[in-house]
C-alpha cells in the first residue's frame, strides 16, 4: 500500500508541474495589462502614464522575460513562498490560509448532506423497487441532475431568504447562512450517487449470498444493510471521482452567489482582477485538492473489495 | 458533467456498435421520447422564435417594465421593458446553439488527437495522452474559468474555452477504440494490400469511431449546455443586450425582491432542457450499454435475450427448442418396447 501510495504521487507531480506551466502560459498571454492596473490603481486615476506602468511592471516583476518569471515562480514554490498578491499586496499563502476554512467547512457540509441525503434515498429506491416510492425518487433524481445550481440557489433564496426570512440572504455568519449553499453544492452529487447505488444495489440483490442471509433468517433491512450494502458500494465509488469533480465545481459557482469567502471566490476574484499569483496558486492547489481527492477513493476502493489489488491498477483513471 | 462522464468511462471499455436499429429500440423508450419531443419543441421554437414571438427581443420600453404575464407580453417584460417571452424564445438559439456547436467542436477534436494517438503511438501519443492527463488534472470547470477569464468574454471565447477542456475525455476514450480497431482484421488487411497510415486511419478505422462517439456527445449534451450557461451566467458569455438564458438569470437577480420570476423563466428552460437532454442521453446509454446484449444484434438472433438492466419487465421469448443450452433441451423418457 504504501509503494502504491508513494508511486501515485510521484506520478502526481509532473502532472502539477505541468499543468503549473500550461496556466502560467495561459495567465502571461492573456489580454488585460494586470501592470496597468496595478498602476491605476496606485495613483488612484483612471489613466495611468505609461512611466507608471512601467515602474509598476518592474515592482511586479513583469519586465522580465517568461522564462525568467516562471523560474523564479517555481523556486518560490519550492521553498514554499508563493509569491505576492498583485491586488493586496500580501503573501498568496496568507490569502489561501484566509479562505481555506470557509471552503473545507462549505465542502464537509455538502459532504454530509451528499452522504445523510444520497445514501437512504438510493437504498430506499432500491427496496422498493419500481414502488411508486421508486418512482418519485427517480424524478427528483432527475431533476436534481438536472437543475443548475444557479438557479436552484435563487430559488431558495427567493424562498427561504426573501419569502419566509429564515435563513440570510448571503455572507457567512454561522450555521444559518452554511444551509442554502451546502443544499446548493450537494443537490447533483446526491441525486447522482443515489442513482448509481440504486442500481448497484438491485444488482447486488440477484446475488446468491443476499438469498443466503435471507434464508437464514435476517430481516430485509439488515440484509440490505449488512451484506448488500457494502458489495453495492463497490461499484459506486468508482463513480466517486467524478462526483469530486462536481463538487469542486458547484462549490465556485456557490460561494460566488452567495458571496461564501472561500477559495472559490478567491479565485474568481482574482480572475476578474488579473491577480496572477492569486490565480496560479489557488488553481494549482484545486488540482492538488482533486488528485489527492482521486488518489483517496482508489485506496478507498481497494479497501471496499479486497478482490482488487492497488498495486494492479495504476491505469486508473 | 458527473452522470455522462461516467457514461463515458463505462463505455470507453466496450467497443459498442451504432446500429440504425437503435433510433427505432430508441422510440420504445417512453421518458426517452419525452426528452426528444422536448428538444424538438425547444429546437423548432429557436428555429420560429421571429415568428412565433410578437416582440423584438431587444426592444426596451421604460414605460412597460416589469409588466405581469399578460396576452400580449406571456411571460411579462424584464426591468427594461423587454419581452420575456421573445427574450427566452430568441436566447434559445444561442443557448442551444452554443451547446450544439460546442460539442460538435469538442467531437472533432477529441475525434482526431484520440485517432492520431491511436495510430501513430510513439511521440504523437506521448504528446497527445500526457496533455491529456494534465488538463485532466482539473475539474472542467475550474479550468475552462481560468481559460475564459484570461481569454475575455464573448461567445467565441466561450465555445472555444469548452472545446478546450472537454476534448481530452473524448481524446482518451477515442484513443481506447482505435487501439481495438487497430487490431482487426479488416485493418490487418488494409495494411497487408499496402494502404497508407493516413488511409488506413480516415478510410478504415474512422468510420467505425464516429458513430459511437456522435453517441457519447449526444449523451453530454445536457451537460455541455449547463457548463454553457454557467459561465454565461458568471458573465463570461455573451454581453448584454443579446438574450441568452445563462445572461438573463445573472441580470435578474439584481430584481429578485421586485420580480423574482424575471429570475424562474430562463431558469426553468435551462433546467426543462438539461433535463430534456438527459432525459434522451439516458434512453441511449441504456440501449448501448455493454450489459444489455439485447443491443448485439449477433446474439438476438440467436434468441438469447439478456433482460435489460432498468426495465426487467419485458418478457422474454421463448427459444426456439433447437438453440436451447443441453441442460434445458426438454428429454422425453419413454419405457422401452
Amino acid at each position: 500500500m504504501a509503494r502504491y501510495l508513494a508511486r501515485r504521487l510521484l506520478v502526481a507531480v509532473p502532472t502539477l508541474l505541468a499543468l503549473s506551466f500550461l496556466i502560467f502560459l495561459l495567465v502571461s498571454n492573456a489580454p488585460g495589462d494586470p501592470a496597468e492596473e496595478y498602476a491605476r490603481k496606485r495613483s488612484g486615476s483612471q489613466e495611468a502614464t505609461a512611466q507608471d506602468i512601467q515602474r509598476a511592471k518592474v515592482e511586479l516583476g513583469l519586465d522580465r522575460p517568461f522564462v525568467v518569471q516562471y523560474g523564479t515562480w517555481l523556486k518560490g514554490m519550492v521553498t514554499g513562498d508563493l509569491g505576492e498578491s498583485f491586488a493586496k499586496r500580501r503573501p498568496v499563502y496568507d490569502e489561501l490560509r484566509d479562505r481555506l476554512p470557509a471552503t473545507l467547512e462549505l465542502t464537509f457540509a455538502s459532504l454530509l448532506l451528499i452522504v445523510v441525503v444520497g445514501l437512504p434515498l438510493g437504498v430506499l429506491a432500491a427496496m422498493f423497487h419500481r414502488h411508486w416510492l421508486d418512482q418519485s425518487f427517480r424524478i427528483a433524481a432527475l431533476l436534481g441532475a438536472s437543475i443548475p445550481g444557479f438557479f436552484l440557489a435563487y430559488m431558495l433564496i427567493i424562498q427561504l431568504a426573501t419569502e419566509w426570512k429564515l435563513l440570510p440572504v448571503a455572507g457567512r455568519q454561522g450555521i444559518d447562512s452554511l444551509i442554502m449553499p451546502a443544499i446548493v453544492v450537494a443537490i447533483t452529487p446526491a441525486a447522482v450517487i443515489s442513482r448509481l447505488l440504486r442500481a448497484s444495489l438491485l444488482e447486488v440483490f440477484t446475488e446468491d449470498y443476499m438469498r443466503t442471509a435471507r434464508s437464514k433468517g435476517l430481516g430485509s433491512l439488515r440484509t440490505v444493510l449488512g451484506h448488500g450494502l457494502r458489495n453495492a458500494s463497490i461499484p459506486v465509488v468508482t463513480y466517486v471521482g467524478t462526483v469530486l469533480g462536481a463538487l469542486l465545481e458547484g462549490v465556485v459557482i456557490t460561494e460566488f452567489i452567495f458571496a461564501w469567502p472561500g477559495l472559490g471566490l478567491l479565485t474568481l476574484e482574482a480572475i476578474s482582477q488579473r491577480d496572477y499569483p492569486v490565480i496560479q496558486a489557488a488553481v494549482l492547489l484545486a488540482g492538488a485538492i482533486y488528485l489527492v481527492g482521486n488518489l483517496v477513493v482508489d485506496v478507498l476502493y481497494g479497501v471496499l473489495d479486497p478482490r482488487i489489488r492497488l498495486e494492479g491498477s495504476v491505469e486508473h483513471v | 458533467m458527473s452522470t455522462s462522464e461516467a457514461v463515458l468511462r463505462q463505455a470507453g471499455d466496450t467497443f459498442v456498435p451504432v446500429r440504425r436499429r437503435v433510433f427505432r429500440r430508441l422510440m420504445k423508450d417512453r421518458t426517452a421520447v419525452a426528452g426528444l419531443a422536448v428538444i424538438a419543441l425547444f429546437v423548432l421554437a429557436a428555429v420560429l422564435a421571429p415568428w412565433i414571438a410578437r416582440h423584438d427581443p431587444v426592444q426596451t420600453n421604460f414605460a412597460n417594465r416589469f409588466a405581469k404575464v399578460s396576452a400580449s407580453h406571456p411571460l411579462g417584460t424584464d426591468n427594461l421593458g423587454r419581452d420575456v417571452f421573445a427574450r427566452i424564445l430568441h436566447g434559445a438559439r444561442l443557448s442551444i446553439g452554443m451547446a450544439v456547436t460546442a460539442t460538435a467542436g469538442i467531437t472533432i477534436v477529441g475525434l482526431l488527437l484520440g485517432l492520431v494517438a491511436g495510430m501513430y503511438g510513439r511521440l504523437a501519443e506521448t504528446v497527445i495522452m500526457r496533455s491529456v492527463d494534465v488538463l485532466l488534472a482539473l475539474p472542467t470547470l475550474i479550468l475552462a474559468l481560468v481559460v475564459v477569464g484570461l481569454l475575455g468574454q464573448g461567445l467565441r471565447n466561450l465555445i472555444i474555452t469548452i472545446i478546450a477542456v472537454q476534448w481530452p475525455r473524448y481524446a482518451r476514450l477515442v484513443r481506447g477504440m482505435t487501439l481495438k480497431i487497430r487490431e482487426q482484421d479488416f485493418v490487418e488487411a488494409a495494411r497487408a494490400v499496402g494502404a497508407s497510415r493516413p488511409r488506413i486511419m480516415f478510410r478504415h478505422v474512422a468510420p467505425n469511431l464516429i458513430g459511437p462517439t456522435v453517441v457519447f456527445s449526444t449523451i453530454d449534451m445536457g451537460s455541455t449546455l449547463l457548463a454553457v450557461s454557467g459561465l454565461s451566467f458568471l458573465g463570461f458569455g455573451v454581453g448584454p443586450p443579446t438574450p441568452e438564458w445563462g445572461a438573463m438569470l445573472a441580470e435578474a437577480r439584481s430584481f429578485l425582491d421586485k420580480a423574482p420570476l424575471l429570475l424562474a423563466w430562463p431558469g426553468l428552460a435551462i433546467t426543462l432542457m438539461v433535463l430534456a437532454f438527459n432525459l434522451a442521453g439516458d434512453g441511449l446509454r441504456d440501449l448501448l450499454d455493454p450489459r444489455t446484449v439485447e443491443s448485439t444484434p449477433g446474439l438476438e438472433r440467436k434468441g438469447l435475450r439478456v433482460r435489460r438492466r432498468r426495465r426487467p419487465a419485458e418478457p422474454l421469448p421463448a427459444p426456439a427448442t433447437g438453440d436451447l443450452p443441453i441442460d434445458e433441451q426438454p428429454l422425453d423418457v419413454r419405457p422401452g418396447p
